[in-house]
């Protein structure tokens, strides 16, 4: 079988421009450093396009290009993070909305439901994935970020502390309030089990 | 007059509430038990730890259900990372940055 051969560059902006510019968006949720992640990534593998193995297809070896420029990019501006920004993040004690004074949850109210079609036909459902945009929004961006980071990318702990400048605890953390945030937005607007 | 088997039950009933209620003393409360869940996704957990979340799971359904909600959200977002992408043709590239990159790729193969 012959290894795939790239195809001419002037036609990449058009196979895999939107693509790249999604994926870039998800992670850095800005769309001008996503734009810029999207040209850098153009450049390099023009630059690069003599090593192409041919061993994946284009598009993984593009994306595998942009992933990487993305993990530059937080480190770049890990310096720039001011530090209170992330404390603000960690501060404080989980405001105990769902639960009693003894730590418990509030039975009739808060406690965790019983998700019908959970856990296979919601995923099938593009409504389901439209909730989870919207709740992952609604986070604040580092939090965001460093969420997807870890579940949609797989990075490892370390690096994500390394990208964000944050302590383990410190993402553990906001790795927590993130997942109960997704989890309760997700109740509520997906399978409408609770009002708002 | 047959008291026995109604009494039986009783007396189950009555141990395995105080059974209950002495493990839900006994660990942690909700609150961290979510905490330590969310935790154990990202690190192993102490022996321990791990022992406590899962007697607190044998008197509390709703932990056990956020835990395994959490790893519900977890897998859907591993198995379908481009769902979360926009896929409206809006969550796209712009027609400006469409024709700056253009610009772009172009001056640079020329050189």
């Amino acid at each position: 079988m012959a290894p795939e051969a790239l195809s001419d560059p002037q036609g990449w902006l058009d196979l895999h421009g939107d693509y790249l510019y999604r994926f870039a968006l998800l992670r850095t949720r800005e769309a001008s450093i996503a734009e810029e992640m999207v040209q850098e990534t153009f450049l390099a593998a023009l630059q690069a396009r003599g090593r192409f193995a041919g061993q994946s297809t284009e598009r993984s070896w593009l994306v595998g290009i942009l992933k990487h420029k993305i993990v530059d990019h937080f480190r770049k501006v890990a310096r720039e993070i001011p530090t209170d920004d992330i404390e603000r993040l960690c501060a404080g004690e989980d405001a105990d909305g769902p639960f009693d004074q003894d730590g418990h949850w509030k039975l009739d109210q808060t406690a965790p439901l019983d998700w019908p079609d959970h856990p296979g036909a919601a995923v099938e459902r593009k409504q389901f994935w439209d909730v989870l945009k919207r709740c992952l929004g609604e986070l604040p961006p580092r939090m965001a970020q460093a969420f997807t980071l870890c579940e949609v990318d797989e990075v490892s702990t370390e690096d994500i502390c390394e990208m964000l400048k944050m302590t383990p605890n410190n993402l553990w953390v906001v790795l927590h309030r993130a997942r109960k945030h997704l989890r309760g937005c997700l109740e509520v607007h997906h399978f409408g089990l609770r009002v708002a | 007059m047959q008291v026995g088997p109604t009494q039986d039950v009783k007396g189950l009933k009555l141990r395995i509430g105080m059974i209950a209620g002495w493990l839900i003393k006994m660990t942690p409360p909700c609150n961290r038990i979510v905490k330590l869940v969310s935790e154990g996704m990202d690190h192993p957990l102490p022996l321990g730890t791990r022992v406590k979340i899962r007697l607190h799971f044998l008197v509390c359904k709703w932990c056990e259900r956020y835990k395994q909600q959490l790893v519900f959200i977890r897998s859907a977002m591993h198995q379908h990372p481009d769902k979360l992408m926009g896929q409206e043709p809006s969550a796209g590239l712009s027609a400006e940055a469409r024709e700056r990159l253009k610009q772009v790729l172009r001056q640079r193969q020329a050189q």
